[in-house]
């Protein structure tokens, strides 16, 4: 079920106008969210949910087995871990794997049609499947390091596990944050509910106004390359891409907070302005926060992190880097869109002294410059496109705008840059800071956000991040 | 801070209803509903069984053949046109339409649109239909019975605000039974000459497709169904162009369609109909072509 449908509106209506009446008992409350959440994930593919309730009933053994049985905390982690990175190998990687290896020993002359054989199953990639296990993930590690008590109840432990605010493209929640929340009835106040609405509203004008518009230049440039030339349009593209991904994505974190607010409950942000960065460590701290920070947790400081010597502290980073863009999806592009992150923070690292006397403002160009390449990775469907797209991004023979097109994508590109300048203009002056506090620009801001939804909204998409 | 809070909420609910008034009044205006439209095509495909008379064909007829005009001729015969964008005359879409008639006793009759295209290996994939046929449930319930009563919160672009002296209007009205009411201005007689130019390069007339059309003529014709043929008019270089590139030759093809129990209507003065981009029907065309073909169906 996409937050942008009609379907979806009626989902929460009858939610919400059953929240009010169990949330004040802890069984009755879980049991619905358990409910509705699997609901939610359902309607897409029904058959899937027993892959979430599969995978998660383990982690919920393997959580109480580790308080009850101490001794062998390691071989239920162990069990955990196997269960979560052996749905995700099989379900998202599997085909990868299996036609990477096809072409290696192709290039040997050895037919090995592993691709082939792959189960139909497998080659569907379950929906949020990455932010699920992650999530669940968490829970055992947590309780294997003794930062958390395992929950005994298994509708608790579902209600965190599948919330359906978050549960197909995150926040990535941790255990310690929300399992406490939901063991309480926690008041909606009128300032919770106006916050909510601030964020939802907010959420879906980033997504369907700003992103599902600029998508259209987008879709339409990155599907089919060969069919439009010039350097000046293709850094449109580009930029229309990194805007299209991150307002689709930060809406949907927005909406996710957003109805947490109305339930009561709170979710920590998930983007922080990412394209105000004048670094790639100041983005990596803003973009998609709650995954940064997993992987920091979970994988970059357990290695050694910095703690180590220079050498491992960036070999340490690089694969944390490779492994996240192989997190986001199952070819070579993600992880050289990685690679290319990892090599520009390591330059960053290493220059640190004589980048600090650069002028902010050439750093913030710099910064960007890295970040769209790399976008071009992420967004291409094979690397040789993604290095043909780059050849066009320096080909200024021709100034070829698509104007008829794509112009109402070009509006909103606009109004995109003027949305993020606006932030820009309240950090720095305190005089729109204040105007900003009065409650009739808040009033007449939400309303906007509410009608440009409702009359400018771009042709529905699906959420980007639905498919990693 | 309780009070403030109310006030606040409040004013955002007269601001959308404010700002909602202004914009809906103020927008431009467009040549056709994207609603009306994708409820158009889900109602053709998904809720338009037992009927009396369907129209069988490509945008051509879809575009040119006004139901409304047919059911003046027969005024109490359920009249559809089943028309689709680049629509086969194949199998596949036989079966579709025979399982659109009517089961009970009574008028049954099928009237196939002709054109050369539409018996191509390109028309034989019935693209449009079947991405309509396949459209998830929810899609079709939204589009039917959701999405009529948001027309006031119709999508705008912003790009439709700007003002252009040379923008082209493409009126399009979507009528229940199946019928695109359309035309363009400017005119441009020659627009689509060029995309069948390309077309006609990319596909060729399918033997399959018209040995399948003669065969339902004759199966229909054993079962009651009476089966009509003719072929939609565009302009005189549109004919030409597609008789030769396709290798389509129109003789040949009725007399046979004849000889397996088909009824060919034959429009004598085809190139009177005035068409607005060399291939499709200006509105009020389509309304005398229909009308016109009830006349000829009802002698026949």
């Amino acid at each position: 079920m996409l937050f942008n449908s009609i379907i979806f509106l009626f989902f929460l209506v009858l939610f919400f106008s059953i929240w009010g009446f169990v949330k004040k008992r802890d069984f009755p409350r879980w049991i619905t969210l358990c409910v509705f959440s699997f609901i939610f994930y359902a309607w897409w593919d029904w058959r899937f949910l027993f892959l979430i309730i599969f995978s998660g009933f383990i982690d919920y053994l393997a959580g109480l087995l580790m308080q009850s049985v101490p001794k062998k905390k390691k071989l239920w982690l162990v069990v955990s871990l196997v269960m979560n990175l052996g749905s995700l190998s099989i379900f998202k990687y599997s085909s990868f794997i299996a036609s990477t290896f096809d072409a290696l020993f192709s290039k040997m002359s050895i037919e090995t049609h592993l691709y082939a054989n792959i189960p139909e199953f497998a080659l569907i990639l379950p929906v949020g499947i990455s932010f699920y296990t992650f999530q669940s993930m968490s829970y055992t590690i947590d309780i294997y390091r003794g930062r958390l008590l395992p929950t005994k109840n298994v509708f608790h432990f579902f209600a965190y596990l599948s919330m359906f605010p978050q549960l197909v493209a995150g926040p990535i929640i941790r255990a310690k944050d929300l399992l406490k929340q939901l063991a309480q009835d926690r008041e909606v106040s009128l300032l919770a509910f106006w916050h909510g609405l601030k964020l939802i509203s907010l959420g879906f004008f980033q997504k369907i106004v700003l992103a599902d518009n600029i998508g259209v230049l987008v879709n339409n440039a990155f599907n089919s390359p060969e069919s439009f030339v010039g350097g000046a349009f293709w850094w449109l593209a580009t930029i229309g891409f990194a805007l299209q991904i991150y307002f689709d994505f930060s809406g949907y974190s927005l909406i996710a907070r957003g109805l947490a607010k109305w339930m009561g409950y709170h979710f920590k942000m998930n983007f922080n302005h990412p394209y105000l960065a004048t670094s790639l460590k100041q983005f990596w701290q803003r973009w998609h926060i709650s995954l940064s920070t997993w992987f920091r947790d979970y994988i970059y400081i357990p290695m050694g992190g910095s703690r180590k010597n220079l050498f491992l502290s960036h070999l340490f980073m690089w694969s944390t880097m490779l492994i996240s863009g192989i997190w986001h999806g199952a070819a070579f592009t993600f992880i050289v869109w990685g690679g290319i992150h990892a090599f520009f923070l390591s330059f960053e690292r290493i220059g640190k002294k004589y980048l600090r006397r650069i002028p902010s403002a050439l750093m913030y160009g710099f910064t960007m410059f890295q970040v769209l390449i790399a976008w071009l990775f992420f967004r291409a469907s094979s690397l040789a496109e993604a290095f043909n797209i780059i050849g066009n991004l320096f080909d200024f023979s021709q100034s070829n705008f698509y104007w008829m097109e794509f112009e109402n994508s070009y509006y909103f590109i606009v109004i995109a840059v003027v949305f993020e300048c606006l932030y820009l203009l309240t950090l720095k002056s305190s005089w729109i800071r204040r105007l900003y506090n009065c409650s009739l620009v808040q009033s007449v801001e939400v309303a906007m956000l509410i009608v440009a939804c409702l009359f400018y909204r771009g042709p529905e998409q699906a959420f980007i991040y639905f498919q990693f | 801070m309780r009070k403030g809070l109310i006030n606040k909420i409040f004013g955002t609910l007269i601001g959308v209803l404010f700002l909602s008034i202004v914009i809906h009044y103020t927008r431009p205006k467009k040549d056709y509903s994207k609603l009306m439209y994708d409820w158009f095509w889900t109602k053709k495909t998904h809720f338009s069984k037992s009927n009396n008379i369907i129209f069988l064909g490509d945008s051509r007829t879809y575009r040119g053949v006004s139901t409304e005009s047919v059911k003046s001729e027969f005024p109490n015969q359920k009249v559809l046109n089943l028309g689709y964008s680049s629509g086969g005359l194949n199998k596949y879409m036989f079966d579709v339409a025979y399982s659109f008639l009517g089961k009970k006793e009574g008028l049954k009759i099928i009237v196939l649109g002709i054109t050369p295209f539409s018996l191509t290996e390109e028309a034989r994939k019935n693209e449009h239909y079947k991405q309509e046929l396949e459209r998830p449930l929810a899609d079709v319930v939204e589009r039917i019975y959701v999405n009529p009563y948001l027309s006031f919160f119709e999508p705008v672009r912003l790009s439709d605000y700007r003002l252009e002296s040379d923008r082209t209007f493409y009126p399009q009205v979507f009528h229940e039974s199946g019928w695109v009411e359309s035309y363009k201005i400017p005119e441009n007689k020659r627009e689509a000459l060029s995309s069948y130019r390309k077309t006609f390069s990319e596909t060729v007339l399918s033997e399959k497709s018209v040995s399948e059309t003669l065969s339902f003529v004759s199966e229909m014709k054993n079962t009651g169904v009476k089966v009509y043929g003719f072929r939609p008019p565009s302009s005189k270089e549109m004919e030409k162009l597609e008789n030769e590139l396709s290798g389509f030759d129109e003789n040949e093809f009725i007399t046979i369609f004849e000889e397996n129990g088909g009824v060919w209507i034959n429009i004598s003065d085809r190139f009177s109909f005035d068409s607005y981009d060399g291939s499709h029907l200006h509105y009020q065309s389509a309304k005398e072509l229909s009308l016109l073909l009830a006349q000829k169906m009802k002698q026949k």
